[in-house]
């Protein structure tokens, strides 16, 4: 026997070694190639047929997000807003065409002193979810209502509500500690509460559907203290039974709810769930409904047949642009500002964003009265006029320095606008520097004079209603040294006196007359370049029924309920992903 | 001062063959790949390259364009050869850098032993003590226009560590062999016998982390990318390009599975280098 | 050994305390928290009571202070408004109250004058003030009480203010009495999750140390047999193909497996949940197999090179080969190697952990594990400084007492190491 030279021996093992990771990695791919599985197309479960609505099953949602308190009178992000609606009741509510209708008051408020004074009766044998101290819960009256605004008005809570509800007699008084109790808050009987305020204000009873205003008992506050947040108790269809945090909250149906509907016997809100996971898990079957998509899973659901009965896609009432610092240089030049708001190719934009977004080019959304398809002033592409502007600002050959521009956020969404914005604004001479901050920072930086230059901006609606988009956002009233709500720091005294006069107007007609100039001189000055009204598409499973997306809510799934078929019924609960490991431990599934 | 055994037994590794052929390659297209991109990487050619729905032209669709564009209308080629030029020059300098540092730690940390060596091993430690990513978020937080030249001091300041670790006991070493102790007996000076005799014994283990380094570097600057803290828009890297294809992936995966075979090749081209400079220079088998 | 211990224990609190003074730094440098955490409509008279509740209105150098608690300890929004509330009672009791400790402008102080120093506690529901008045003759009295935190000033303004008698009054202290500060083991309130960052942490920590120690299980499973194997078969093919594969491992980062892994064995194939964490012990492991497998590769790759080095150097060592000579059968050979092999894998085992803790940032984010990532990286994002330092504190004191055991293990194996450390 010859012993094998060592060193070919080697130079062997070595050459058939550096093949072994390619085989290896070929043999995974040729082994994933001859077994992909075709994902899913259409939903994984049809509904059972079943026309009579019923009770009971699960139903999970899910947001991106996390929720970041379950009292009504802090929450004001739309995701601490989902839970709420699930929980809580207003005096009044909106129906599906944006119009106040009561809720928990027996009736629409009698109006008297012009305008002024709010009488609401409230619907008898609303009950309270179970409470400590009241196991079977406990009727709602009058009492809680004026307690709950009380909170809600208190400088301890520190809400962000406030400012809403100035307007009542006494608030403010109350606020800074000086009275013990709201003067303009008044309770006449056990179900009569009536509202006494300084001056008639048209947005009132919108501010009264606000979910702040939604009534808590007092007793559950006294009880847990700092800890409520925890251990919500209202009078909605659901009630709250656990959160874990960062990944779940659990609702189970009230069955002593005032207006009892079927609905599922459990509510799951998945919390902390980026999109990109929860268009997998709707795919699925382990998510009931979803909302916003990656541009990705938005283009395989608007083009999938097999989706089209199941998804709803509708503009948001909200309106996004590019805030410009009227205060600061060069946005002080109205010029500049109408250049930037003229050189924007929103065409463009929506065609890089898989066609979302609607054009705009004035502060109001179609939806909201005021809005006016036509507007002359409306911004718009056309690079003639911007040029034309850069002229008059002395600017001809674009802007010797580069503007900055905030833009919140920091994913791949925020960059691909940044660097759509860069791109329109070279055509006119604007070098765009961008700087990436996070909403907080936004909030907090932007709110401050001479900081921000210019910003991606946006507003959603807090209630269909003109004022709130103008008098918010550009009334000199909204300018503070701190956390101006006036971002742009637009003042305009022409305006401010169209928007006081409109605010206590009471004939509709003459009131949206006033809003339509508004918005028209806001379109000219230009303190946003406004660029777009997003598309949102939501979808759901085909068992899911009784939803229909809210014009005024996000994601309001108090109404569902479950034609679920029977493979559904059995579905065992683990969170996410209803597949259960017994499928790969069957010995695990015995423990 | 390198051993022509070493550069012998180098040459006979395959590994270290084929991961310096990727490393050339790739370095070589980072350095002319500007000159052979046929597009500006940043224009938009949205009505060109943009179909009416929005979905970016694919491979071959359009002329000029071989490897289609990206979801704002950009050709994906010119960015992957811009992007690999930004990628390669982050992660060179930036591994000079800590090369630079990590060798001032450990060269004089193991030479000169007591204080300096327990103030630059605290400071290793308390490097070691950071959560990398989370120090780099709010760094990256805390600088409000953040700059190409910020991204390379952040990665090298953090990640200098290992080879300051290494260089230092491999210098301890050093300085008990007899010729350094008899230099030191003789008066010669610290800066030449450290210039002259330690720092090329202490060559090996440098050049062996620093290859290494730079794997490391791409890495972390793609991961900053991912976490969206990379480069300024609307400059590409490799990073950043899989981030912005990762929202794509169902429709469009080549947008991110281009930018990540490059990331992981060019990995994979250093990371062999490295062992096979290792093999080289400290010989085992 | 003792004396090694002592010294390397004093070590590792100096670095905590060195970073925590480094990230206390950063963190205030990002921007002030009030408005992102109380919104958008907050007046200014809230975004200065927010600033005052949490002492942010205080100098960096005393808010530091604040937070180890080295005097005048500022936690959560109740000490600083029972203090308020009283001062603002004894100056409507016609008292001039100077408050050095909120402010440190010590210079303005009038000569003669009365001292307040106070304690809160809370001591289950109830709060309870432990207050001392000092005139300014030096006469010291007590005044306790307890009850609802809201009534705690005005139960005890009139009798302070009639100790007292008028004229000017320093308040001193107004701390927390119970726990508080990082020195006492407390991290603090978290500003937007409105509760003890403790429990904030307490509830994400257990889910990180999970998918960390699944990970760390396959690390070593996966890394030292590949890297025995590649040592017992070396420099045959076996061997190089095992640790080219390695290279490659390496070289593959989460963020470009983890996406790729997910849909592929989560989605088309099913063979996994998709992200998420799951209900129950049992569940959470479930869901935690992917990601730590993705997590895995490369500390797995790692391990396997090390153990293949070492191993080969151990058999190749004298007293293996005079085993192998003895006629010891090959697999006792090599497990006498391998048990050798290890100590420098214990070694590794400290820093493999915190690997895994810091680099599983991306693959929580990619797999929406509810873990510490995700906490931090919001916590950033919000402005939320007390849960920043939390996750930073939770995280340095890890390493630092991974590699101390480390260090021990270590030390207790091999003497040489003490003697070497403390040269």
């Amino acid at each position: 026997m010859t012993t094998p030279d060592p060193l070919k021996a080697r130079r062997r093992a070595d050459a058939i070694g550096c093949l072994v990771p390619l085989a290896l990695a070929g043999a995974v791919v040729a082994l994933l190639a001859a077994t992909w599985p075709s994902p899913p197309e259409g939903p994984r479960w049809r509904g059972a047929g079943d026309a009579e609505p019923r009770s009971g099953g699960t139903f999970v949602f899910h947001h991106e997000e996390n929720v970041r308190t379950l009292d009504p009178h802090i929450a004001y992000d739309e995701l601490s807003g989902m839970a709420v609606r699930l929980m809580f009741d207003g005096l009044l509510d909106y129906d599906m065409e944006s119009n106040l209708v009561p809720s928990l008051a027996e009736a629409m408020p009698e109006v008297s002193d012009g305008g002024k004074r709010f009488r609401f009766r409230l619907r008898r044998g609303v009950q309270f979810h179970p409470m400590p101290g009241h196991p079977e819960g406990r009727e709602l009256t009058a009492d809680d209502v004026r307690w709950s605004m009380e909170r809600l008005l208190s400088n301890e809570v520190g809400s962000p509500g406030y400012p809403f509800y100035s307007a009542i007699e006494g608030a403010g008084e109350y606020h800074e500690g000086a009275a013990d109790h709201v003067a303009g808050i008044r309770v006449i009987d056990r179900y009569t509460i009536e509202f006494q305020l300084t001056e008639a204000d048209q947005t009132f009873l919108n501010a009264m559907a606000m979910t702040f205003a939604y009534p808590v008992p007092r007793e559950n506050y006294a009880h847990w203290g700092e800890e409520v947040k925890f251990h919500p108790v209202g009078t909605g269809p659901f009630v709250f039974e656990s959160w874990e945090r960062d990944v779940e909250l659990r609702f189970r149906r009230h069955t002593r709810y005032w207006d009892p509907q079927p609905n599922p016997d459990e509510m799951v809100f998945q919390e902390n769930l980026n999109r990109e996971l929860a268009a997998l898990l709707f795919r699925n079957g382990d998510l009931d409904a979803i909302h916003r998509q990656s541009p990705s899973d938005y283009r395989f659901f608007r083009d999938a047949e097999q989706w089209a009965d199941y998804r709803d896609e509708f503009p948001r009432v909200s309106t996004f642009g590019i805030g410009l610092n009227c205060e600061m240089e060069p946005f002080d030049d109205v010029h500049v500002r109408r250049a930037i708001a003229f050189a924007i190719d929103r065409e463009g934009w929506n065609r890089a964003r898989a066609g979302r977004l609607l054009p705009a080019g004035q502060i109001l959304p179609p939806a909201i009265p005021g809005h006016d398809p036509d507007l002359p002033e409306a911004h718009r592409l056309d690079l003639d006029v911007a040029r034309e502007e850069m002229r008059l600002a002395g600017h001809p050959d674009g802007l010797p320095e580069p503007i900055t521009v905030w833009i919140t956020g920091q994913d791949d969404t925020a960059r691909t606008y940044g660097e759509l914005l860069q791109h329109d604004l070279a055509q006119i001479g604007i070098e765009v520097r961008l700087r990436f901050v996070s909403f907080a920072v936004y909030l907090t930086e932007s709110g401050k004079p001479n900081t921000a230059p210019a910003f991606f901006t946006g507003w959603n609606m807090d209630f269909p209603d003109p004022s709130n988009f103008l008098d918010i956002l550009f009334h000199s009233r909204s300018i503070h040294p701190e956390n101006s709500e006036n971002r742009a720091f637009y003042r305009n005294d022409e305006l401010d006196g169209i928007l006081d006069q409109a605010r206590s107007e009471t004939d509709r007609e003459r009131r949206l007359g006033l809003y339509r100039q508004a918005n028209a001189i806001i379109s000219r000055d230009a303190p946003w370049a406004f660029t777009y009204n997003p598309l949102s598409m939501e979808l759901w499973q085909p068992y899911v029924k009784g939803y229909e997306p809210h014009p005024v809510w996000f994601e309001d799934y108090r109404n569902v309920w479950l034609d679920l078929p029977r493979e559904r019924l059995t579905r065992r609960l683990t969170g996410r992903g209803a597949s259960a490991p017994a499928v790969l431990f069957p010995a695990m599934g015995a423990l | 001062m390198m051993d022509p055994r070493a550069w012998r037994r180098f040459r006979k590794n395959k590994g270290a063959l084929v991961g310096g052929i990727l490393v050339v390659f790739v370095t070589l297209t980072a350095v002319f790949g500007p000159l052979l991109a046929p597009h500006d990487p940043n224009e938009q050619l949205r009505d060109v390259l943009l179909q009416d729905d929005g979905a970016p032209v694919g491979i071959g669709q359009v002329e000029g364009h071989p490897l289609g564009a990206d979801s704002t209308g950009r050709d994906e080629l010119s960015r992957l050869l811009y992007g690999g030029g930004v990628s390669m020059m982050v992660a060179y300098l930036a591994t000079a850098l800590a090369i630079f540092i990590g060798t001032l730690a450990g060269v004089t940390a193991g030479y000169f032993g007591g204080w300096i060596d327990f103030g630059w091993m605290r400071l290793v430690d308390l490097m070691l003590s950071l959560p990398f990513l989370l120090i780099a978020i709010t760094i990256r937080r805390v600088i409000e226009e953040p700059q190409l030249w910020t991204l390379i001091l952040l990665l090298s300041v953090l990640s200098w560590t290992t080879l300051g670790r290494v260089t230092r006991s491999k210098v301890m070493q050093i300085r008990e062999l007899e010729y350094i102790q008899a230099a030191r007996a003789l008066d010669m000076g610290h800066l030449r016998i450290l210039l002259r005799h330690v720092l090329p014994n202490a060559l090996g283990p440098i050049i062996v982390l620093g290859t290494t380094l730079v794997a490391r570097m791409i890495i972390f600057e793609s991961a900053l990318s991912f976490l969206g803290l990379g480069v300024e828009p609307p400059d590409a890297t490799w990073g950043s390009m899989l981030n912005e294809g990762r929202q794509q992936m169902m429709s469009f995966p080549r947008l991110m599975l281009f930018p990540s075979m490059l990331i992981v090749m060019t990995v994979f081209g250093f990371n062999l280098l490295g062992e096979g400079l290792r093999d080289a220079f400290d010989p085992k088998d | 050994m003792l004396a090694f211990i002592v010294r390397r224990v004093l070590g590792a609190i100096t670095i905590v305390f060195l970073v925590v003074l480094l990230v206390f730094t950063l963190v205030h440098a990002i921007g002030d928290p009030a408005a992102a955490t109380l919104g958008p409509n907050a007046g200014p008279e809230q975004l200065a009571d927010f600033q005052r509740k949490y002492g942010l209105d205080r100098p960096l150098g005393q808010q530091l202070l604040g937070y180890l608690g080295v005097g005048g300890c500022v936690r959560g929004r109740r000490p600083a408004i029972v203090e308020d509330d009283l001062s603002a009672q004894l100056e409507r009791a016609g008292l001039d109250v100077a408050r050095p400790h909120r402010t440190s402008e010590e210079s303005a102080l009038p000569s003669s004058h009365g001292e307040i120093t106070a304690e809160l506690t809370k001591a289950g529901e109830a709060w309870e003030l432990a207050l001392v008045a000092t005139d300014a003759g030096g006469a010291a009295q007590t005044f306790r009480a307890s009850g609802n935190v809201d009534d705690l000033a005005s139960e005890v303004a009139e009798p302070v203010a009639a100790h007292l008698g008028g004229g000017a009054v320093v308040v001193r202290r107004f701390d927390r009495g119970d726990r508080c500060g990082l020195l006492q083991g407390d991290l603090g309130e978290s500003f937007g999750h409105n509760e003890p960052v403790a429990d904030v942490i307490g509830h994400r920590l257990p889910r990180t140390l999970l998918l960390g120690a699944i990970a760390l299980l396959f690390e070593l499973l996966f890394g030292l047999s590949v890297g025995i194997l590649a040592a017992v078969r070396r420099n045959t093919w076996v061997d190089t193909g095992l640790m080219s594969s390695a290279y490659l491992g390496i070289s593959l980062p989460t963020f470009v497996t983890g996406p790729l892994f997910l849909f592929a064995f989560a989605f088309l194939y099913g063979w996994f949940p998709l992200g998420g964490y799951g209900v129950g012990f049992w569940d959470h492991v479930y869901h935690a197999l992917l990601p730590a497998f993705t997590l895995a590769i490369i500390g797995a790759a790692t391990y396997a090179r090390i153990m293949r080095s070492e191993l080969v150097d151990t058999l190749r060592s004298d007293f293996v080969r005079t085993a192998a000579a003895k006629g010891l059968p090959r697999h006792r050979v090599v497990g006498h190697a391998v048990r050798n092999a290890l100590l420098p894998i214990v070694t590794m085992l400290g820093l493999s952990m915190t690997l895994l803790v810091a680099g599983a940032i991306i693959t929580e984010t990619i797999f929406g594990w509810p873990g510490m990532g995700a906490l931090a990286i919001r916590a950033i994002v919000n402005l939320d400084a007390p849960t920043v330092m939390g996750v930073v504190v939770v995280f340095a004191v890890t390493v630092q007492t991974g590699n101390l055991l480390a260090d021990i293990a270590v030390a207790a194996l091999d003497p040489r190491v003490r003697l070497e450390k403390s040269g």
